[in-house]
């Protein structure tokens, strides 16, 4: 087949399948968070309140976009659609299956990290043109933070590409089937990294409990308390995306991806991954956010050297693995 | 290839600085007071003497890193002066950097031996990319040196001193990426980062280009004709003891990267380089020495009597051949003695009352005899006047230069030697003729009299003979020239 | 006009576009941004030329955290605290250096070009099979690179005993007793934001 065309193919696929997913998912989280509340959450449209998503979008697509009248107009148009097409970008390199890959880049790791780094800017963008303040303090935190724990997740993230020897996120994954999932052998270095790596992207993420930067009882909204209609909700989507694109990484770097008895690979990996993305949940209902401070103290003073003496201890553990087999 | 413990015997030198570099840094975080504070400073200077004398008990040579850096007859030499500069500046700042910058002593200290650490590393590295981070790790250093002292309730002061901080910063930062793209292009030109590979250069504009790039980007950094206007403001505000160092080491450091580039990776290829030499020699020699004939203030004078030493310099690199290395090497000595010696003394007349001007040195001889009489030696030397080391220095130069067909250029020297005498015997005059303002003798501490006595007795000392210097500076020479080399050796002298 | 020549092309305008932007922008913003759009086209060139290592770090480093400190900075200052360019030169002196530039821009371009259609011909050795895979790269740096690497990494050691040098200004921290450690101290040690909180609400005081 044409490498245009099957790229083409993939792309509409895995944006549409992504995009499925991160609608219910939010009222997904909806019910969890409704049931750990003791309420039900949405119930009036559809079943079990199966149709909220296509309701809410609706609704947002009604609403008016405002541009407010001292706002950077530029930034703060094409800042919505950009977080969107970053989160979307990451998920091209997660692999579903042994075939199932949009781009099996032989850097997939660093790829996810680059593009990890540059969803700081479209947060900051949308927060500065608003000219809000507690935009742009929210945008404020939101860089102080993506800045400080992109090195933790550096870090974490470091330790399944040494152990299994390759960047590429499906090798990790052939590896991990071969000698054990990255998160129980070896023990140590790949279950810490995960305790590591989720946190750090989470913060990444901005979601609870690192979610300062939006914060709604100190700072109403953070970045998009400006934003209205469907901007606001290219800023929601993003931030879920972001989540479903994290748990789609942590279970591929951490749990083996697609490997699974029984049943096809696919079916493992959207299982682990929803899994995950329910645990994270589970957090954010459960846990405060942090202070401002204490999230800096958390990622320089525990995560940064604990990150460093991870990927020093799984050296160490390649070295004398492979020295003595 | 790999990295053998043979690499690291190799570096000797460069690993017996960093370890004592590494025993400051503790003695910084292990120290809280300013005594303490001030004992980095006397264990940087013990230090470096200890390293001094360790470059005689073993001298090492060979080659590292796959022929990216070798340890030769050379690098010991420069090794060696560099250690002193950075002695010697050392001894002499400690007082001052105690009293205006206490807390900072320590990173003061600190800094000032990476910078050196540099230094010892760029003179042995034969590889385009090892010599510019020598380079950057030399001069980074310098621009926080310059904003080391902060001042309370002075606001005037500390406007001044951030202002040169300031220029010396920027115009740092801007000047590496110029040379960087001048190395970029003629290593994209030559294909490979190697200086034995520039010879091989195919001759293009592109080349030439680079060649510009990076002599405006060093231009920068050495504060030659068209690019010196930070020199004066930098060297007025920054501590004396301070710019004793910025105005030797880092100006000698500069040049002898330019001196591998040109005069011993190119050296085949001298008429790609010289035009531009030239040019910049000129100017240097001639603006240098005539703005400095209107300065009133004595650190500004020796800023622009210095911008003039630099056009000397060249003239000796623009020779090109081993005499031209030899002569330059003991212009460097002559330069780094001298020049340490009389910004220190700046520092023992001027440093209390901070005023500069050439006044303050009015009748220094009926106040403290000897402080003039040194004062008096180090302007004989940087005119160039028998029997002191600068006289020797010049005269080599010229000689070197005469006889590789420049007569013109050093008959240009030669005369503005005389304009440079004037303005040096302006201070003597001042400091002989005139009734001193205050009587009482100026009182000196120990540490920077040590310091000027060192520098005193070196320039007397080779004026007087000056056979060894000029002897391992041929050594060193001949083996500096030697860009592919089979063997290498060290002459121990 | 192959696919691979319109995405170079594509990328090279983004560059010069970009830093354009950065000297020309008015709102130091706007100037950030265009170092980012150059970062991110330098980026993609990198990939053209099958340096797609150095691509991700080059995202990773200069648009992931140079530009984003750049940004900071300039959100702390406030975007309004930087003083408008005001012109001070002679439009004279302002076209003449204006055209002095381009001309050398365009005299070096119109050399490159002469060279590389020159060098095209078969001048240009052909590269390996894993040219700028992560692999080479790191048998390069841990190899042949080995020192100017580890040199680097003085350079920045420097750098931050630099800043920290120049930025401290040797005020002192209060000292916390034992007794008003709260929790949050005791666990990251750090400063706790609402410094007045433990002052007790009199009668006096304003709310």
């Amino acid at each position: 087949m044409n490498p245009w065309l099957r790229g083409l193919i993939y792309a509409v696929v895995v944006i549409n399948v992504f995009l499925t997913i991160t609608a219910w998912s939010i009222w997904f989280e909806r019910k969890f968070s409704g049931r750990m509340q003791s309420r039900l959450g949405p119930t009036f449209y559809g079943p079990m309140g199966l149709l909220q998503p296509v309701v809410d979008g609706i609704k947002l697509i009604q609403k008016e976009f405002l541009i407010p009248i001292n706002a950077d107009r530029l930034l703060f148009v094409i800042a919505p659609p950009l977080t969107v097409v970053l989160a979307l970008g990451t998920a091209a390199v997660v692999p579903f299956g042994a075939d199932i890959i949009a781009a099996d880049l032989d850097i997939g790791v660093l790829y996810l990290l680059a593009l990890g780094s540059l969803t700081i800017i479209p947060v900051w963008m949308s927060g500065w043109s608003s000219n809000n303040k507690y935009a742009m303090l929210g945008a404020m935190r939101a860089v102080a933070q993506g800045v400080s724990y992109e090195i933790p997740l550096v870090l974490a993230s470091l330790v399944p590409v040494i152990l299994a020897g390759s960047m590429s996120l499906s090798d990790i994954v052939r590896f991990q089937i071969k000698h054990g999932w990255f998160a129980f052998w070896p023990p140590g270095p790949g279950f810490f990294a995960f305790l590591f790596f989720l946190p750090a992207s989470l913060a990444e993420a901005n979601r609870i409990p690192f979610d300062i930067p939006e914060a709604e009882s100190e700072l109403i909204a953070g970045v998009s308390t400006e934003y209205t209609g469907m901007g606001f909700g290219l800023l929601y989507l993003a931030e879920y995306l972001h989540t479903l694109v994290i748990s789609a990484v942590a279970s591929v770097l951490f749990f083996g991806g697609w490997d699974g008895p029984f049943a096809p690979g696919l079916h493992w990996m959207v299982l682990k991954t929803l899994g995950l993305f329910a645990g994270i949940f589970w957090v954010r209902w459960s846990l405060v956010r942090f202070r401002s401070d204490q999230l800096m103290s958390i990622c320089w003073r525990y995560l940064v050297p604990g990150g460093l003496i991870l990927v020093m201890s799984a050296g160490l553990w390649v070295h004398f693995h492979r020295g003595s087999g | 290839m790999t990295i053998t413990i043979e690499d690291l015997r190799v570096l000797t030198l460069p690993l017996e600085l960093s370890a004592l570099l590494f025993l400051v840094l503790i003695a910084d975080i292990a120290t809280s007071s300013v005594r303490g504070k001030t004992f980095t400073g006397w264990l940087t200077f013990w230090g470096l003497c200890v390293v001094f004398g360790l470059t005689f008990v073993s001298p090492v040579a060979g080659e590292a890193f796959g022929g990216r850096f070798r340890a030769d007859t050379w690098t010991l030499f420069m090794t060696r002066w560099f250690i002193v500069a950075g002695a010697v500046v050392t001894l002499g700042g400690i007082d001052r950097i105690r009293r205006m910058a206490s807390r900072r002593q320590g990173e003061y200290n600190l800094l000032l031996l990476f910078s050196l650490l540099g230094m010892v590393l760029l003179i042995g590295a034969l590889d385009l990319i090892l010599l510019l981070l020598c380079f950057e790790l030399s001069s980074i250093p310098l621009f926080v040196m310059a904003a080391i002292e902060k001042r309370k309730g002075q606001e005037f002061k500390l406007m001044l001193t951030a202002e040169g901080a300031i220029k010396f910063f920027l115009v740092g930062v801007v000047s590496t990426p110029i040379a960087l793209l001048g190395l970029a292009l003629i290593m994209g030109m030559v294909g490979d980062s190697s200086i034995a590979a520039l010879d091989g250069a195919t001759t293009s504009p592109l080349l030439k280009v680079g060649l510009l790039l990076l002599l405006s980007g060093m231009g920068f950094k050495l504060g030659v004709v068209p690019f010196h206007m930070w020199v004066p403001d930098t060297y007025q505000s920054a501590p004396a003891p301070f710019v004793a160092f910025l105005s030797t080491a880092p100006k000698v450091t500069a040049l002898v990267a330019l001196a591998r580039i040109l005069v011993s990776g190119l050296q085949n290829r001298s008429e790609l380089w010289t035009p531009a030499v030239t040019t910049l020699c000129v100017g240097t020699l001639v603006m240098g020495n005539f703005w400095a004939l209107g300065q009133r203030s004595t650190k500004r004078l020796l800023a622009y009597s210095g911008i003039g030493h630099i056009g000397y310099f060249m003239m000796a690199l623009l020779v090109g051949d081993n005499t031209g290395m030899a002569m330059f090497l003991f212009y460097v000595v002559a330069y780094l003695l001298t020049n340490i010696g009389t910004f220190l003394v700046v520092e023992a007349v001027c440093g209390r009352s901070e005023d500069e001007s050439i006044d303050v040195f009015a009748g220094l001889s009926r106040r403290s005899p000897w402080l003039a009489m040194s004062m008096l030696l180090f302007l004989l030397s940087l005119a160039g006047i028998p029997f002191v080391v600068g006289f020797w220095a010049k005269l080599y130069v010229f000689i070197a230069a005469w006889r590789a067909g420049y007569s013109w250029l050093v008959v240009t020297g030669a005369l503005l030697a005389i304009v440079a005498l004037y303005y040096y015997l302006q201070i003597a005059r001042v400091m002989y003729m005139n009734e001193p303002k205050v009587k009482d003798p100026i009182a000196v501490k120990p540490s920077l009299a040590a310091g000027v006595l060192i520098c005193l007795l070196g320039i007397v000392g080779y004026g007087a003979y000056p056979r060894p210097l000029l002897e391992s500076a041929r050594a060193a020479a001949d083996a500096f020239m030697q860009t592919r080399s089979a063997t290498v050796s060290v002459s121990l002298r | 006009m192959t696919i691979g020549s319109v995405y170079f092309f594509l990328c090279a305008i983004a560059c010069i576009a970009g830093a354009l932007v950065t000297v020309v922008a008015r709102n130091p913003i706007r100037g950030a941004l265009g170092l980012l759009l150059t970062i991110v086209g330098i980026a993609g060139m990198y990939l053209k030329l099958h340096a797609q290592f150095l691509a991700a770090v080059q995202v990773i480093v200069y648009a992931g955290a140079v530009v984003i400190l750049f940004v900071f900075v300039l959100m702390l200052l406030g975007a309004d605290a930087m003083e408008r360019p005001t012109g001070n030169r002679s439009p004279v002196a302002r076209i003449a250096g204006g055209i002095g530039i381009a001309a050398i821009v365009l005299f070096t371009a119109y050399r490159a070009i002469q060279v590389y259609s020159r060098a095209t011909n078969g001048h240009f050795p052909s590269l390996s099979e894993d040219f700028g895979s992560v692999k080479s790269v790191g048998k390069q740096l841990y190899s042949e690179a080995l020192a100017p690497f580890e040199l680097s990494t003085a350079l920045l050691i420097v750098s931050v005993i630099g800043a920290i040098a120049v930025a401290r200004t040797g005020h002192k921290r209060t000292a916390l007793s034992p007794n008003n450690l709260t929790s949050a101290h005791r666990f990251f040690g750090g400063p706790v934001e609402p410094r007045d909180a433990a002052q007790p609400i009199t009668k006096d005081s304003t709310l």
